[in-house]
């Protein structure tokens, strides 16, 4: 009996350890008063040493057929253009507004994180953070700039 | 060394470094898009003109000149409709593949004479060889030179994932070649091309990259660059946008009919502007 309830918590401690490594961003789409409005293209994505990933993707069309990615600068640079976007990644185009989204960031432990924000007829803004897993910090905050509002990154688990 | 100082730019300049053929235009080869996304076949429209000023198209350049390379490096033979237009040529170019394609422009060998004649020494040119600009000098012509000269404008276009095959050295003649990948030039990072003859470098040669639209700005935006011992030119941009590249070299010919033979490249690029 004692020893099923041992297994059953180290069981538990093992799913705990292999619980997957997470990052909260909260950001916010400023409104324009202009009368060419269009809604930005977004990109969040990290790259490391080890790999880079694209954690989100918000863009015009359905899938990747989308001639305009190129103008997603860097993030066309570097992920892009080798057409590595995972399913589940992309979404369509969204207007003003506060949004906080959750990524996996398993398997990553020192990198930057990007955030590129496009709009048609409108700026570009590119913010980068440099995040170090190892240094335990669990919030970081990032200034906005003109296309996006102040950035909250939260790692935990 | 990384330079992006840019220096003011003096028509003078441009007369220093081509006494010889003052008269000759610049030729230029650049796409509408060096940058594409297209899974299914799409066409991208290529520009040929000669002009003095950059991007700005004045004379239509013939058909005759233009080679276009596949991603796999070899020449694509068919490339569509060319229209001749009194200010420019155009054609489109049938982007099929994923990779980068080569866009040339070639003219020459064509030779040019020059000799000095009267009290003042005033300059004189002929299109033609030393053998026939001797036959049609007249009498009391002297210093008279006769340039053999090859004119190359060239530019490169991408889409999705980037390849190198077509940027690999001919190791034949005075080439450029890119180091950094065309599709990979954004502001704040360095860029390298080089510079061979035969295969080997060139160093000390003197080349000028322009900023596009010079007649919108309060002076003409020019990076002036020389060949290390490697034949490498590095420089990287603050501002994005299309640039043309321009160098030339001259070596003595071994061509009895020249003194002088002469390459003129023409690179036209653009700088993505990233951060």
């Amino acid at each position: 009996m004692v020893r099923k309830f041992v297994l059953v918590l180290v069981l538990l401690m093992g799913c705990v350890s292999a619980q997957a490594q997470e990052m909260e961003i909260s950001f916010a789409l400023p409104s324009f008063s202009t009368a060419n409005y269009h809604n930005p293209y977004v990109a969040i994505w990290l790259e490391s040493n080890e790999k880079k990933q694209t954690l989100l993707l918000w863009h015009l069309k359905k899938g990747r057929k989308d001639k305009w990615l190129v103008d997603i600068r860097r993030w066309w640079r570097k992920q892009g253009r080798y057409g590595e976007v995972p399913d589940g990644v992309t979404g369509a185009t969204k207007g003003p507004d506060n949004y906080k989204t959750r990524f996996d960031i398993s398997g990553v432990e020192q990198f930057n994180l990007f955030i590129e924000v496009v709009r048609e007829d409108g700026g570009r803004s590119l913010l980068k953070q440099a995040i170090n897993l190892k240094d335990k910090q669990s919030e970081y905050k990032l200034a906005a700039d003109k296309e996006i509002g102040p950035v909250t990154i939260n790692i935990g688990n | 060394m990384k330079l992006n100082t840019f220096a003011t730019f003096l028509s003078g300049c441009v007369l220093a470094l081509s006494t010889f053929h003052s008269s000759a235009h610049d030729i230029y080869i650049w796409p509408s898009y060096f940058t594409v996304d297209s899974d299914k076949p799409s066409q991208v429209t290529v520009d040929v003109t000669a002009s003095h000023t950059t991007f700005r198209p004045d004379f239509a350049m013939p058909s005759k000149g233009v080679k276009v390379y596949g991603v796999d490096g070899k020449q694509i033979r068919r490339i569509g409709p060319y229209f001749e237009g009194a200010r420019r040529a155009t054609f489109d170019l049938a982007i099929e593949e994923q990779g980068t394609y080569g866009l040339v422009y070639e003219r020459g060998p064509s030779y040019f004479s020059q000799y000095t004649i009267g009290k003042r020494d005033t300059k004189k040119h002929l299109r033609t060889n030393k053998s026939q600009a001797l036959e049609q000098m007249p009498e009391g012509g002297k210093n008279l030179e006769t340039g053999k000269y090859y004119t190359v404008a060239m530019s490169y276009v991408t889409n999705k994932a980037p390849s190198d095959a077509v940027l690999q050295a001919k190791n034949t003649g005075f080439e450029l070649v890119p180091v950094t990948h065309p599709a990979d030039y954004v502001t704040g990072e360095e860029i390298k091309m080089k510079l061979l003859f035969n295969g080997e470098p060139v160093e000390g040669l003197d080349l000028t990259i322009e900023k596009e639209a010079p007649q919108y700005q309060k002076e003409p935006q020019v990076v002036e660059l020389n060949s290390n011992k490697k034949g490498m030119v590095n420089v990287s941009f603050t501002d994005g946008g299309r640039y043309m590249l321009k160098v030339k070299h001259k070596k003595i010919s071994e061509d009895p009919e020249a003194d002088y033979d002469i390459t003129r490249i023409y690179y036209a690029f653009e700088v993505i502007y990233e951060q």
